[in-house]
């Protein structure tokens, strides 16, 4: 492909970070625009975005990208103008418009690549906009528009020409705008100053007031240029501001990056010269940010961990010197320093732990757009929403939940939500409800997919589980309807009889369970047959930490991960009943498996039969299950390294943490505890109990 | 110490105590040598893994090289160490019976391993080494430790 001369890869490279971020902007925009056809706001922020890549694109002399951003500007500006109104296809042609955009700036990662054909989604676009496009046309010859940072459009003001020689010339452009704050009766000389002045520093391209404006004693406080200078932003604001008295608010950018009316610029390279005013250019209110390589903030935080360990260390000699040595003033010192350094690692440590939280609403940004783009595939009428998006979770377990999360959707939508049609004959409104509830609830972050559809029917999926021979209808019809739902959560149940292009390839809930229980999770479902359906997933707010329930187990500890841990209870010996080889308790009303952690870590137990055992009540999905302990000893938040080489295969072990007193705690992997103990307990009985059991576990 | 010319001559190993034999290790893939310190043990790993403990921080898993190699096991004494070895870029704790010093050896003193040694070590063996006074069997860690797929198969070296 054809770029201009002396674009350097670090050009392209600034230019690829922006014009992801515009994309980006652009793919949750124009979702939204079609839900909120009149808010101006979001309107002006598609415009900027399309402005930006157009201005941008044409900087670098990708002709390809300048043409189909120009035809998606012209479109969105004449529903700004109000010439055309938002209609469905009018938002299929800006996604595919920006689909193609996405395409071009593609081709720019791997130069080799052919640049694709988007003349397709240009007239696409153009046919929305209805032959309004003619001037520009789409052969790329679009003609370069210098944003000024003014109201008005600054077209014709500029003499092209001398703009490409600047450029050929290697001077940059950039726009100035400034307001004059001396009396009226100065606004022309004060202009006039500054004309003066951006001359000296380049060749002014234009300029509001002109030349004759002020001449004709016409002109404003606000005044803004374009200078093809090779000074900086930086530096050309600093020139302005030291030859002229009176003049705040001085703004210089780079032309071709968002001026005017595109004001989202990331940093502003713009000085202010005086404080208090608030200048639209930073208005934006962007807060900066760097990308850091994942891996780098993972070392942070590891090294961190073992800080806190040493920390708790040097806590304790510290106490310890003390009592030797009383009074001596270099323990007194060491003491006071020490615990310092203690509150400075804890703050180093929740600082850390910040750097990998992210807004769950950010790290689902697609979803919007996949939801609409299924819902239109399969003729239904989907409201979407997210709901506290802004909830912060660690990107680890984001990353973790979001195919689950996908799948979820992609379920409500297929197989949840009716067709408009049916929707209408049951008495509901035509158009879905699909809402995604993030909230943060004491240490751990709920997500909450809920959708208004037909709801799942405990009779198909019993069926659909008899029907594929995983297990028997005598076993079947044991199970309450909340257990019979849970049924999905087993592999290979799924009740859609025809495989669809969009979910149903053999992928399951199942799926779904097992990667949120890798994070420490669990998910419910909750459903009303005709009325709603609602998975519920419960995370950790991070995995760097675990917030966990230390036992001891014949003298070892292990670690329980609290958001497992129902409640602590203990029963006598009599309390707890056999049935079918397999121990089970009460706890509250419900019968609940007994698996003794000592038994399913091959220990000794020291304690005797009549003895009372200690019970840390887990739930897992629906399920509650008793781990039977020696002694529940504390909580404590740990920092869970995970086994390494010769010994990762460790059954129901998910990993280790070290105390601060230097032990090392095995941390419980509850899934797998529980899903083991399940089966071998059913091996050895055949009765419908421990079929039950089986069946119960499997999930 | 050493000159150039001689180091391609000269092997330096770390020679321990094992069920009263004598064993060695290439230094170069000794990390550390502690003293006993207590091991968490971890269920449902094979016998020889004796369990985990927390090197500054770091946990690491220990082995019990004689019940890896089948060889007699008596209870640890005071003399016992764990000597943490490099395997592939991993640490792993190996219990011996004691240290007994770093040896400098002619390359001329390695015979290769014909014949000595019981089964379950023999393939674990690289070489033979025949003082005046006794022979030291040198240990191939990576063989011994690194089987079964146990530890990351990328990690072994191709030759092994």
């Amino acid at each position: 492909m054809e770029l201009s001369p002396d674009i350097t890869p670090d050009d392209i490279e600034m230019f690829l970070q922006e014009a992801d971020e515009q994309l980006e902007l652009l793919d949750q925009s124009i979702v939204k625009l079609e839900h909120e056809s009149d808010s101006d706001h979001l309107l002006q922020e598609i415009f900027r975005a399309a402005h930006t890549m157009k201005g941008s694109s044409a900087m670098l002399g990708f002709k390809e990208m300048t043409g189909l951003a120009h035809v998606m500007e012209q479109a969105l500006d004449q529903l700004r103008n109000g010439q055309i109104r938002v209609t469905p296809e009018l938002v299929d042609a800006l996604l595919n418009g920006m689909d193609g955009l996405k395409d071009l700036r593609g081709v720019l990662s791997d130069m080799d690549s052919a640049i694709p054909d988007v003349s397709a989604a240009i007239s696409q676009l153009e046919d929305v906009i209805g032959g309004g496009s003619g001037e520009a046309g789409h052969s790329g010859q679009a003609p370069i528009e210098l944003g000024i940072p003014s109201t008005r459009e600054p077209e014709g003001g500029m003499d092209l020409d001398k703009l490409r020689d600047e450029m050929d010339k290697g001077n940059s452009v950039l726009s100035i705008q400034l307001t004059i704050t001396s009396e009226p009766v100065w606004y022309g000389v004060k202009g006039f100053q500054v004309l003066t002045a951006l001359q000296a520093m380049g060749e002014v391209l234009s300029s509001s007031p002109t030349q004759e404006e002020i001449d004709a004693g016409s002109a404003g406080a606000r005044f803004s240029a374009a200078l093809a200078t090779e000074m900086t932003p930086d530096s050309v604001a600093e020139g302005v501001a030291r030859r002229v008295d009176d003049v705040s608010n001085i703004v210089v950018v780079p032309a071709f990056t968002p001026t005017g009316e595109a004001t989202s610029v990331a940093e502003t390279t713009g000085v202010e010269t005086t404080t208090g005013s608030s200048q639209t250019q930073h208005s934006g209110g962007r807060k900066q940010a760097i990308r850091i390589d994942v891996e780098r903030i993972d070392a942070i935080i590891n090294t961190i961990g073992e800080l806190m360990v040493d920390r708790t260390r040097i806590a304790q000699i510290g106490r310890g010197l003390e009592k030797r040595y009383k009074g001596d003033d270099l323990i007194d010192s060491l003491s006071m320093t020490s615990g310092h350094i203690v509150k400075l690692v804890d703050d180093l440590h929740e600082i850390a732990l910040r750097v990998r939280m992210q807004p769950i609403g950010t790290a689902l940004g697609s979803f919007p757009r996949m939801v609409r783009d299924l819902a239109r595939q399969l003729d239904k009428q989907v409201e979407f929403s997210i709901e506290g998006g802004e909830t912060e979770v660690d990107r680890t377990v984001v990353e973790r939940i979001k195919d689950p999360l996908v799948h979820l959707i992609r379920n409500s939508i297929d197989h949840g939500i009716e067709s408009p049609a049916d929707r209408k004959a049951a008495g509901k409104n035509p158009v879905g409800k699909l809402v995604l509830r993030a909230s943060q609830e004491h240490g751990s972050v709920q997500i909450i997919v809920e959708d208004d559809g037909k709801g799942i029917d405990s009779e198909r999926v019993k069926k659909a589980v008899v029907d594929k021979g995983m297990a028997t209808q005598d076993m079947v019809d044991r199970l309450n309807p909340n257990e019979a739902i849970d049924l999905i959560f087993l592999p290979g149940s799924s009740t859609k009889e025809e495989t669809t292009e969009v979910s149903g390839r053999g992928v399951g809930m199942d799926i779904v369970r097992s990667n949120i229980e890798s994070v420490n999770g669990t998910v419910t479902v909750d459903t009303n047959v005709g009325q709603q359906t609602r998975f519920t997933l419960t995370l950790p707010l991070t995995l760097a930490t675990v917030p966990s329930l230390l036992v001891d187990v014949c003298g070892v500890l292990y670690a329980i991960p609290l958001v497992y841990v129902i409640e602590i209870a203990w029963r006598r010996p009599d309390e707890v009943t056999d049935i079918n080889h397999a121990e089970v308790i009460r706890v509250r009303d419900s019968i609940v498996p007994l698996v003794r952690l000592d038994k399913a870590f091959g220990a000794k137990s020291t304690l005797s039969k009549e003895d009372n055992v200690h019970i840390v009540v887990v739930q897992l999905g629906d399920r509650w299950y008793g781990l039977g302990v020696d002694t529940p000893i504390d909580t404590q938040d740990v920092v869970v390294k995970p086994l390494s080489g010769l010994v990762s295969g460790s059954k129901g072990i998910s990993g280790s943490t070290v105390l601060g007193d230097g032990r090392v705690v095995l941390v419980v992997d509850v899934p797998a505890l529980v899903a083991s103990v399940g089966q071998s307990s059913s091996d050895s009985g055949t009765s419908n109990e421990s079929d039950e059991r089986e069946l119960a576990l499997a999930g | 110490m050493s000159d150039l010319d001689n180091a391609n001559d000269e092997r330096q190993l770390v020679v321990f105590e094992l069920s009263h034999g004598n064993y060695g290790v290439d230094i170069g893939t000794v990390r550390e040598i502690n003293r006993m310190q207590e091991i968490t043990s971890l269920p449902g790993t094979p016998q020889h893994i004796l369990g985990v403990i927390n090197l500054r921080g770091r946990v690491v898993p220990v082995v019990d090289l004689r019940r890896r190699f089948g060889l007699t096991v008596s209870d640890f004494t005071p003399a016992s160490r764990i000597v943490v070895v490099d395997i592939g870029g991993r640490d792993i704790g190996v219990v011996v019976d004691g240290v007994d010093e770093v040896l400098r050896v002619p390359a001329a003193a390695l015979a290769p391993p014909v014949g000595v040694g019981a089964d379950a070590e023999a393939a674990y063996i690289t070489n033979i080494v025949k003082l005046p006074d006794r022979l030291i069997i040198l240990l191939d860690m990576n063989a011994a430790l690194g089987e079964d797929g146990a530890l990351d198969m990328q990690a072994m070296p191709a030759a092994a």
